[in-house]
């Protein structure tokens, strides 16, 4: 008896030397392939459709009817308010996300700090078109509550709660873009009145559109701000370029006077116009806030609702206990009850009969 | 990277849709909608990592339970994450066969067995549409991260009754033993990384380190593994039972979490407090409250202190503003001044929301940390700690006369019963009950019934633990073994009872008392293996180690990186003792180590002292009826 078992626990130790150097080189090529899905867990979606395969395979031998979709009829009226919401909702999240590209442009635009090549009718305008964008998004959004507030009263209570939610979270992604865009126009008022202060350090040498030289080449291009203090740093090799740029410079000044003061005047209207756009954006921003305070359950976590629902239980359990228990001492009594009557109609049929 | 990013990470990946982070930034021109269905051990998972704002952020509208009615909602994806129990899958193939939802994405917290993927595939084909279920994941996900480094089994199986009971069946037994070995299982394949398994021997434990050590085996040498595939370093996972260490689960602690676990009760980072009658529940979460993360493992009197000085700090913020605002509404001043004040005012409005925050943060601290107060004052809690600490040092300490709950009382008579290894007059248990009185509780309970369960199992346990362990205690009063880094001659000068000066007001009436980190046994053992020496504490311990064919034993690794996996229950005194001393060790030899030591503590379930002197009761129970 001992022979067999001694074979067969050798055998199983020739089985794992086998197999373990198997699995080094497994690992080796899977390596590369599944790197990238590091802490994804593992993907059993092929296995699930070869069986679904299989199964389809076999019921097509079968030849089954398609079984008629019994709710679809019931739910058809409720179906086409629901996709007409979801079709607006889609197209807001869309519009949102291009709103999204054009303030990033503009933050791109914005943040810019020349003096010059200023693209401030750009910048202008595109403020105006964001603006006009979040305020429509903002209408667009409270229809769309309306709607799916209207349909209250159909719909089932998960896609009820399922559009409030979406809404919820169209309104919080604008109001988001609501913030960065204040951001965005921060930003800009604050590199206008930059521009301002160092405009007024350089009355003497009026700004023109025209670049010294040394910033239009070498390492400061584009920048008509640092030169200036590279100067005092003893640059020579700027220094050269400077003695020449002063004289252009000159030159150029009395051409320059006129430029100036549109341009001072344009700048005041654009600043204006960023104030009065985050006045409005305040607007919405107290609409948005009003909104998003009706829901009243954004740090919520999930298991406090459960909770409830979980005591509400408990509560309905032991009341049904009590009943159960009152019934229980009531049966006992009709039991007596009836012992009693058996006993007497006993003795009546015994004794009388 | 910390268990519990890897978790998230996983967590939102599946959020997601199963596609990894990077897809996500490119598909943002349309937004995706998509419910979010789960079972309980699926909520208990996400309910401390991912809030209801956090869902919404990834694009989840609506969280439904599995088990509760579901009405159709057309076209959306559903994101089910669920135990691949039966009754779960049969709920899930009964919502695909009805088609409730537009398309199903399957996230599975332990994997699921191919029979079962069938039932679904069945219910696809029924639903008539071959489409309907996009994704199939096991998401090896199958613990609840609590903090960086703290995780707990989900369910019920892992409690001390349930590991200790007579009555439980063999399949039962089975069960809890899968159920724990999936849970280790889930945190290994989440942090990548298989490790070199040492366990108590004869234990629990050692059955879990058995069965795991199986299972990792398994994986690495089917061919199809692709589990661990980044695996580098090699950690070493220590798995110890409850049973080698009572008192460690009955000792009052004075550090804030730890207090706040057994004074107010944590369940899943949520703390319940009585407010004027309203019970009001907190997070305790510290990702986002810097106060808790940076002070929960202080003592008590320092969590006090900071508080104090937080608010002022706070107070001294709001008083800035308000200055500020009198200032600039006075009269016209000069045009530079008026610049810099709109500067400052702007400064101000910026970080008024932190301020804010902050406020509310503290203000939760401080009713958390009243709350704390009135119950160590009620319970004369101080005192209390104090004599169990005396006690650790010298088990022969009179406990008598000390006031305070009954639990609290039975607590430390426990502790010192084990102590003094049993060998206690008979008299002196009496006086001990009669102290008690008969008179009952406000919990209902008579004192001296549970005191009787509760000796009941404790002697028992120590009738056992003779014959089977040396008892993990003993080394405090035998001294300092040699090899041990941990200087235990601090503990023993007198540390406590040193009045501070300027007590804070919140500590009106509570001894100041000067805390010292203290060793417990489960941290000796786990210094110990990290450093790869061995002593009769650990001497017999099994070892394990998935990737060598033949079972060898090397004793004299060590080791920068741990997981601690306590069968039978664990809790934050523990684990934040764990933490300390190994902080506290790489602070001072951080020249010559060179390394930080990690160490991540599991658990099967978190218990404090009166769960645990609960569950005690429960199995004394069992045997005064039997007998």
């Amino acid at each position: 008896m001992s022979v067999p078992r001694r074979r067969r626990g050798s055998s199983k130790s020739e089985d794992t030397e086998q197999l373990l150097p198997a699995t080094k080189s497994t690992g080796n090529s899977s390596w590369s392939g599944v790197e990238d899905k590091e802490n994804m867990g593992r993907d059993r979606t092929a296995e699930f459709q070869s069986a679904l395969r299989s199964l389809q395979g076999r019921q097509q031998v079968r030849q089954l009817q398609p079984n008629p979709m019994t709710s679809a009829n019931r739910m058809n009226r409720n179906l086409d308010q629901y996709t007409e919401f979801m079709r607006v909702a889609k197209s807001i999240g869309k519009n949102i996300s291009k709103t999204y590209s054009k303030l990033e442009k503009l933050a791109l635009l914005a943040k810019r700090k020349s003096l010059f090549e200023d693209k401030s009718v750009e910048i202008q305008e595109l403020t105006f078109i964001i603006k006009e964008d979040i305020n429509g998004l903002n209408q667009d959004i409270a229809k769309l509550q309306k709607i799916s507030r209207g349909s209250q009263t159909v719909n089932g209570k998960h896609i009820q709660s399922h559009s409030s939610g979406v809404v919820v979270g169209l309104q919080s992604k604008l109001a988001s873009m609501s913030t960065e865009f204040k951001n965005v126009l921060q930003i800009r008022t604050e590199n206008l009145k930059e521009q301002r202060t160092r405009q007024d350090q350089f009355t003497q040498g009026p700004v023109t559109s025209s670049l010294p030289p040394s910033a239009l080449t070498g390492f400061y291009k584009g920048s008509a701000l640092v030169p200036e203090d590279s100067y005092s740093g003893g640059d020579i090799s700027i220094d050269i370029g400077d003695n020449a740029g002063a004289l252009r410079h000159r030159q150029s000044q009395l051409l320059a006077q006129d430029e100036t003061e549109s341009y001072l005047s344009s700048r005041a209207d654009a600043m204006q116009s960023i104030e009065s756009t985050i006045v409005e954006l305040g607007g919405i921003f107290q609409q948005l806030a009003t909104m998003v305070k009706e829901q009243e359950e954004v740090v919520q976590r999930i298991d406090s609702n459960i909770e409830d629902a979980e005591m509400n239980v408990e509560a309905a359990h032991t009341e049904l206990l009590k009943y159960f228990r009152s019934v229980a001492s009531n049966r006992w009594l009709m039991i007596k009850v009836f012992a009693l009557l058996i006993f007497f109609f006993v003795i009546f049929v015994v004794f009388l009969g | 990277m910390s268990l519990r990013e890897k978790q998230l990470a996983s967590l939102l990946s599946m959020l997601n849709l199963n596609t990894s982070s990077s897809d996500q930034l490119v598909d943002v021109s349309e937004p995706v909608w998509k419910i979010l269905v789960f079972d309980k051990a699926g909520q208990d998972i996400l309910a401390p990592l991912v809030s209801v704002k956090e869902l919404r952020e990834n694009g989840v509208t609506l969280h439904i339970p599995l088990n509760a009615v579901h009405t159709p909602i057309p076209d959306v994806p559903a994101i089910y994450f669920t135990l691949p129990t039966d009754e779960n899958v049969e709920r899930i193939t009964k919502d695909i066969e009805s088609k409730l939802y537009g398309s199903f994405y399957l996230n599975f917290i332990n994997p699921i067995a191919r029979s079962k993927i069938e039932d679904i595939a069945n219910a696809a084909v029924l639903s008539n549409d071959s489409k309907i279920v996009q994704k199939v994941y096991d998401q090896y996900c199958d613990f609840i991260c609590l903090e960086e480094d703290l995780f707990a089994a989900t369910g019920e199986s892992g409690s001390f009754y349930a590991l200790n009971t007579t009555t439980a069946q063999d399949t039962e037994i089975t069960q809890t033993l899968e159920a724990l070995t999936n849970t280790l299982f889930s945190a290994l394949v989440q942090l990548q990384q298989i490790p070199i398994i040492r366990a108590p021997r004869n234990t629990a434990a050692s059955m879990v380190a058995e069965s795991l050590d199986k299972k990792l085996r398994e994986h690495l040498r089917d061919p199809r593994n692709c589990l661990f595939t980044a695996s580098h370093s090699r950690p070493i996972l220590i798995i110890y039972d409850r049973n080698l260490d009572l008192p460690t689960c009955l000792t009052h602690s004075w550090n804030y979490q730890s207090l706040v676990h057994d004074l107010l009760g944590i369940t899943r980072n949520q703390v319940k407090v009585e407010e004027s009658g309203v019970m009001k529940s907190y997070d305790l979460d510290g990702r986002r409250d810097t106060f808790w993360d940076g002070l929960r493992s202080a003592p008590f009197n320092q969590v006090a202190e900071a508080i104090q000085n937080e608010l002022e700090e706070v107070r001294r913020a709001e008083e800035e503003v308000r200055r500020l605002k009198v200032e600039i509404g006075g009269v016209d001043e000069l045009n530079e001044d008026l610049s810099s004040n709109t500067n400052r005012l702007s400064n101000a409005i910026k970080d008024l929301p932190a301020l804010l925050e902050k406020k509310k943060m503290l203000d939760q601290h401080m009713n958390i940390a009243t709350a704390l107060l009135a119950k160590i004052k009620s319970r004369h809690l101080d005192n209390l700690y104090e004599l169990e600490t005396k006690l650790l040092q010298n088990p022969s300490q009179s406990i008598l006369g000390l006031q305070g709950g009954y639990k609290d009382k039975i607590r430390l008579f426990l502790m010192y019963y084990i102590l003094n290894n049993g060998q206690l007059a008979s008299s002196e248990v009496d006086q001990f009950q009669t102290s008690l009185g008969s008179v009952p509780a406000d919990d209902g309970k008579e004192p001296q019934d549970v005191f009787k369960q509760a000796f009941e199992f404790v002697k028992k346990w120590i009738s056992l633990s003779k014959l089977n362990t040396s008892n993990a205690y003993s080394v405090h009063g035998g001294g300092v073994p040699t090899g041990n880094l941990i200087n235990l001659q601090d503990d023993r000068s007198n540390i406590f009872s040193k009045i501070v000066g300027g007590t804070s007001f919140l500590m009106e009436g509570v001894r100041n008392l000067v805390f010292k980190k203290q060793a417990l046994p489960l941290t000796r053992v786990v210094q110990e293996l990290l450093d790869g020496q061995q002593t009769d504490l650990t001497s017999d311990y099994v070892y394990y180690d998935p990737k060598q064919i033949k079972q060898t034993t090397r004793n004299n690794q060590s080791f920068n990186e741990a997981i601690v996996f306590v069968v039978g229950g664990g809790n934050y005194h523990e684990y934040n003792n764990i933490n300390d001393v190994v902080c506290k060790k790489n602070l001072t030899g951080a020249q010559t180590m060179g390394k930080q030591k990690k160490v991540t503590y599991g658990t099967s379930c978190l218990l404090n002292g009166e769960e645990f002197l609960e569950q005690l009761c429960m199995l004394g129970e069992e045997t005064l009826s039997r007998s």
